[in-house]
């Protein structure tokens, strides 16, 4: 005869056994993706792709939005913390680095050994690898991300408005936009060239593009090591005169604090001739409901720089897993991103307004429709494309130069003593993240 | 003796889930502010200590001196504009305005920040905004309010007092209908002229009501982010870049959690000592 006692102890170990079965079933069925993303342009493309997902496999997409600084903020807290909410996350370059370092993500071979990148997704300048050894987004590196959207930056310019000017189009360089720029000039009916000039990110990211098309880099060779910086040096400068004191002479006032959104607003209002922006505006420039000159902007690879070449800076997100959540939700945040690499879901997400990131969408009939001249753009660039540093201290050294880089478009420093003090303040950077032997190379 | 325990155990029961409120919302998350702000995050490792070494940094940061300085002319200005502004306000319509005009006086500080942010900022936008659209139909030079170094402060201030003067209206309008009536009817009679009466009558009784309202106000100016960040970003340059921002920049853009933490704590010291000194002063000009 078997006790009360021992009987209520034998129910309770088989209630927790059963419950334990049943939670680990449960969990074996992944019927939830939740996914950490920004708000964005693109994010409403992102959503309705995400309901596609959800049509064809019957796993609920949950998508947790966050303004784009505030997103670092949650994910920082989810990694620092081990947390298990996300199973991707959205990752912009500025962070990825610090991410991939520091093992807080799960490299994607780990997941299924037997994955690989197919050939015809655009490869954004190694975006999403990192290698331990040189301590850079390598190609040599580890894989821990798929891009999830082809943002680059592009020249968008009034096409229109060139040709009535009897100016060849597309410009070819920088001196060419220039012209187009004086010639155009009207203020304050019309201006000539805009600049997204706030302090910081903005700055930084839209002079990128015309600094690495006269050759100006921020180091030396850091895919192979080498850290000698060289943002200082006489390319860097010529670009930056070019930036800031000429293009800027025929700009709209209050560059300091031209953002994305004003910077979009002179162009979609038809006070504006050009503008190097990102290639995810290309809805909202079209749209009679946002758009005074809808089809009127034409979209090219960014012009090349006197001794340089054409570039087009990537400014694109990767989408990661995180390290702390179970091998079955790895398997299926892994599953949702070698679905949405496929052609059908490319097209579909270029047609709700998002931005490829493969080059089958190049073979669609998508290349044949105005609505999409941004693609052809983006299909020439591809050999163009560039990126920043990619090290773990990237967001850090963007801080800094954004700050210098504007102080240096308001002229509160010339352009060779901004680049000389952020050289300088990158060295302190770099030195006191332990990096070795990095030295300012001399002005050449 | 019974009764007593009794009631011992009924009071301890009755404020502990306010004791652990604020064990779990203040005390904790302070403790732990301390100890970060003695600590570096190491990708990959989280938290190690470092003694002093924030502190040596603290004090050869002439970026982390110079928002400090900022953030006092800030709150200081800010603040003081309010207060202005605001009791100029009440004055006018004690006794008077009720319903409506009340209500329309207060719809700036049931805005949410962030949405301020942006409405200003279209408003001060040289090319599209109304300011500077006014100001041309009457023949005036618009300015580049956000992005001149020279005023972009003072732009974001002026957003400041726009927001919360009605805070202070409030507060002062009803300390101003409380005030009692013989005082003035005495000081009437005695022939005492508006501004006398104001000085020696008015400023005196209501100074415990402007000290709460200042004392709260300077608190909550301290702590403010988002219509700058969402204004400025701290910029053009670092003319608008107030503490809180640059901890904000340092924590999350230089990935300087501990040294941000600092940053935060030296903050709240500030804070403390600027309200006990300015509370203080007021209270011995006033009485």
């Amino acid at each position: 005869m078997i006790s009360k006692s021992k009987k209520g102890l034998i129910s309770l170990v088989l209630a927790v056994t059963i419950l334990t079965t049943f939670s680990n079933f449960a969990m074996a069925q992944v019927k939830e993706l939740h996914i950490a993303i920004n708000k964005s342009p693109w994010l409403p493309a992102f959503e309705k792709l995400t309901k596609m997902y959800e049509g064809e496999t019957g796993v609920k997409m949950v998508l947790h939005v966050f303004p784009f600084m505030g997103l670092y903020e949650k994910e920082l807290a989810a990694v620092t913390t081990a947390s298990k909410t996300y199973d991707l996350m959205n990752m912009n370059e500025i962070w990825g680095p610090f991410f991939y370092a520091g093992r807080y993500l799960t490299p994607l071979k780990e997941i299924d050994p037997e994955f690989t990148v197919p050939s015809h997704l655009m490869q954004f300048f190694w975006e999403g690898y990192w290698d331990d050894k040189v301590h850079y987004q390598a190609p040599t590196g580890v894989l821990y991300g798929i891009h999830v959207n082809g943002n680059i930056h592009l020249l968008q310019y009034r096409e229109d408005k060139y040709k009535e000017a009897g100016l060849p189009t597309p410009p070819e360089t920088w001196d060419d936009v220039l012209e187009a720029a004086r010639k155009l000039f009207d203020p304050p009916n019309f201006y000539g060239y805009v600049i997204r000039g706030a302090r910081g990110d903005p700055i930084f990211y839209n002079s990128m593009t015309i600094r690495h098309a006269y050759n100006g880099y921020m180091f030396r060779d850091p895919l192979k090591g080498d850290f000698t910086i060289t943002v200082n040096d006489e390319k860097n400068v010529e670009a930056w005169e070019m930036y800031a004191r000429n293009l800027n002479e025929y700009g709209p006032p209050g560059v300091g604090n031209i953002g994305q959104t004003e910077m979009m607003g002179l162009l979609a209002s038809g006070r504006a001739l050009q503008a190097i922006v990102v290639s995810a505006a290309f809805p909202h420039l079209d749209d009679p409901e946002f758009s005074a000159v809808p089809f009127k902007i034409q979209f090219a690879v960014p012009p090349k720089g006197r001794g340089g070449d054409h570039s087009s800076t990537v400014a694109g997100w990767t989408m990661v897993v995180p390290r702390f959540i179970s091998d079955e939700r790895k398997k299926a945040a892994l599953d949702f991103l070698k679905w949405f690499m496929t052609q059908k879901p490319q097209v579909e997400y270029t047609k709700m307004g998002g931005v490829p990131v493969s080059t089958t969408v190049f073979q669609s009939e998508l290349m044949r429709d105005p609505k999409y001249r941004f693609l052809k753009a983006t299909q020439d660039s591809i050999p163009y494309f560039s990126s920043m540093p990619l090290i773990p201290e990237c967001a850090q050294i963007r801080d800094v130069m954004g700050l210098h880089l504007n102080r240096a478009l308001i002229e509160e420093e010339g352009v060779r003593e901004s680049l000389d003090k952020t050289a300088q303040e990158i060295l302190e950077i770099m030195r006191g993240a332990g990096y070795k032997g990095v030295t300012i190379a001399p002005r050449s | 003796m019974r009764e007593l325990t009794h009631r011992s155990i009924t009071t301890f029961l009755m404020t502990l889930p306010l004791v652990i409120i604020l064990v779990f919302f203040s005390i904790y998350p302070f403790v732990s502010l301390i100890k970060m702000s003695f600590s570096s995050f190491i990708v990959g490792k989280g938290y190690e200590y470092v003694g002093l070494k924030n502190v040596w940094r603290f004090i050869e940061d002439q970026r982390a001196w110079e928002s400090i300085g900022r953030t006092f002319l800030y709150v200081f200005v800010s603040v003081s504009g309010e207060f202005v502004v605001g009791l100029g306000l009440a004055l006018l319509v004690k006794g008077k305005f009720k319903g409506v005009i009340r209500t329309m006086v207060i719809i700036p500080m049931l805005v949410a920040p962030i949405a301020v942010g942006i409405i200003w900022r279209l408003m001060y936008d040289p090319v599209f905004g109304i300011i500077n659209q006014i100001l041309a139909k009457i023949g005036i030079q618009g300015k580049n309010w956000l992005a001149d170094p020279q005023i972009a402060l003072w732009s974001v201030i002026i957003v400041e007092i726009w927001q919360w003067t009605p805070f202070i209206f409030l507060i002062l309008l009803a300390g101003l209908e409380s005030l009692p009536k013989e005082c003035y009817e005495g000081a009437k009679i005695d022939g005492a002229s508006s501004w006398q009466t104001f000085v020696y009558f008015t400023i005196p009784l209501m100074s415990p009501i402007i000290i709460v309202a200042l004392f709260f106000r300077t608190m909550e100016c301290f702590k403010a982010f988002d219509k700058i960040w969402i204004l400025t970003g701290g910029g053009p340059s670092d003319v608008t870049e107030i503490i809180s921002i640059y901890i904000y920049r340092v924590s999350f853009r230089h990935n300087l959690l501990g040294y941000g933490a600092f940053l935060a704590l030296i903050m709240v010291g500030f804070i403390v000592i600027y309200n006990l000194s300015y509370m203080g002063f007021l209270r011995r000009k006033i009485q």
